[in-house]
């Protein structure tokens, strides 16, 4: 299978790795309180 | 030959940052304020300010030449890039950032000399690997500025240094840190936009993504895969990016790059602990969009070329040349300030790190304590002068191995900054010996390591990833054979396995 022209496994690595950074950067946002 | 519309919108975009630099210069009354704008940028300015520093000469030359050479395995550079912008603020700024403020640390030597109770060893040592790593690399941002004008202008290599080195000293002289942050604020966002505005063009006119796709799996089918196969040495030069070499790769851009002064110095530099919070966000988010779509771009010079229907002279012009295949010629003059923006946003950082390693932790820390804040500022800014004219030399008639270096500037880097400074701030065990052998090991080791790929045999991994590993030995090995450090001195330094304020 292929999403733009990529092997699946290629086209969700290229985007998921990002994504989980993303999300993992949310998450350090939401929790961290600079002024405790 | 250039246009006169290319040369005067470059005329214009030089005389703005130059207004900058002048504009800065009454800004600038202390040590503090020429070192780190007086600890006041806000969080837009921060932000765009770490993540500039981290846009070389390489970015839109480099990283397009290597998505054009090496397809899909090499997008690894473009996640590695900007979550170094995140590392950089969140697990090594959030706590120096705190400490700054309440130590009034004004560089990174500051506060090794006091984490590792080493006023003078620690500096020399710490000096000594600032100024070789920026000065190798200042040389090689020069030889990109020179590229970029001599085909912007169609001047000599000798006009166009001069030109490009002149200009970004003078501001640098005249307004620190306040003019390389205001001037790299304007230049960060000229390369956002300018990215956003020209590679969705360049895409389409590729005939979009699947078809560029299509292309780079017909010339070689791992093009389209997340690494090459692993096997030492590769089946082609262009097929390096193993598993293996990844792994190292990682710890080179994620992490060592980070630790550079040039851009860790930078997280001195905000005015709030708050903007810690989404910073890291905001860089890695808006970082990763526009190295997503330079390395594209790459990829769509290559299926253009394979094609017939582009000529590129060399790969590291493959954004430049693509951009002037498809766009009308206004558009090329615009897009020629992008590059130059992108060029001078390191630059005129790394020409202040040097002044300030001089200026601050040579001659005030070492050499002088009691000396004024006008007379630092006026030996910074003698050292910024120094500087530029000695890389400039090395930059008229660069040496033969000038890339081979810049790897090896970046190499040192993570050899030598990364073990320390992350035992530093979250090792209570880590001493001033462990510190100073650490670096030392990781400095030499990455020499050695280097010229053996280089020389040699090429080794699987990137050399700086062996010397690390050395660094790391050597900070467990000796911090455990002597003595542990006061406790008062951890306590000042908030030292222990955690990042927010206790």
């Amino acid at each position: 299978m292929q999403i733009v022209g990529l092997p699946l496994k290629t086209f969700l690595t290229v985007v998921l790795v990002p994504v989980g950074i993303i999300v993992a950067l949310l998450i350090w946002g939401i929790f961290y309180k600079p002024s405790r | 030959m250039a246009t006169a519309g290319t040369i005067i919108t470059i005329l214009v975009y030089l005389v703005l940052i130059l207004g900058i630099g002048a504009w800065a210069s009454k800004k600038i009354k202390t040590a503090e304020d020429y070192v780190v704008a007086g600890r006041s940028l806000g969080f837009l300015m921060f932000t765009i300010l770490v993540i500039a520093s981290c846009t070389s000469g390489m970015t839109l030359l480099g990283v397009a030449g290597l998505g054009y050479v090496g397809g899909w395995p090499t997008i690894w550079e473009q996640i590695f890039v900007p979550l170094t912008c995140a590392i950089c603020i969140l697990i090594y700024g959030t706590k120096l950032h705190r400490l700054s403020q309440k130590r009034k640390y004004m560089t990174i030597q500051d506060y090794f000399s006091h984490r590792f109770y080493s006023p003078k060893a620690m500096r020399i040592v710490s000096g000594m690997a600032v100024l070789i790593t920026s000065i190798i690399y200042l040389t090689g941002q020069y030889r990109a500025i020179s590229i970029v004008l001599t085909r912007l202008l169609g001047i000599t290599h000798l006009h166009a240094l001069l030109i490009g080195a002149g200009i970004v000293m003078v501001y640098v002289i005249m307004g620190g840190l306040y003019a390389v942050a205001w001037t790299t604020l304007i230049q960060g966002l000229i390369l956002i936009i300018g990215v956003l505005c020209t590679a969705p063009f360049v895409i389409s006119a590729a005939g979009g993504l699947t078809h560029i796709n299509k292309v780079l799996g017909g010339i070689d089918p791992n093009y389209l895969k997340i690494a090459f196969p692993q096997q030492h040495p590769p089946y082609a030069s262009y097929a390096f990016c193993t598993p293996a070499f990844l792994v190292s790769f990682f710890f080179l851009l994620a992490m060592g790059l980070g630790s550079a002064p040039h851009i860790i110095n930078n997280i001195l530099t905000a005015r709030k602990k708050s903007y810690y919070r989404w910073a890291p966000l905001a860089a890695f988010s808006i970082y990763v969009v526009i190295m997503y779509l330079i390395k594209i771009v790459g990829f769509a010079s290559r299926a253009m070329v394979a094609e017939g229907t582009l000529r590129l002279a060399h790969p590291d012009y493959s954004y430049i040349a693509s951009v002037e295949h498809i766009m009308p010629s206004f558009i090329w003059a615009l897009f020629g300030v992008v590059i130059l923006a992108a060029v001078m946003s390191t630059t005129d950082r790394l020409l202040l790190t040097i002044g300030s390693c001089i200026g601050w932790d040579i001659y005030k820390s070492l050499i002088n304590p009691r000396a004024s804040d006008r007379k630092v500022n006026m030996i910074s800014r003698i050292f910024v002068a120094i500087s530029a004219v000695v890389t400039v030399l090395l930059a008229i008639k660069p040496p033969a191995l000038l890339a081979w270096l810049i790897w090896m500037g970046i190499g040192i880097m993570l050899a030598c900054f990364v073990t320390p400074l992350l035992c530093g701030l979250y090792w209570k065990r880590a001493t001033k010996e462990g510190a100073i052998w650490s670096m030392l090991a990781g400095l030499i080791s990455a020499i050695i390591f280097g010229a053996i790929h280089k020389f040699l045999k090429p080794l699987p991994m990137h050399f700086s990833f062996y010397a690390f590993i050395v660094s790391i030995i050597v900070m467990i090995v000796v911090s455990l054979l002597t003595q542990k450090p006061e406790e008062k001195i951890l306590q000042e330094t908030e030292t222990g396995f955690y990042i927010g304020a206790r």
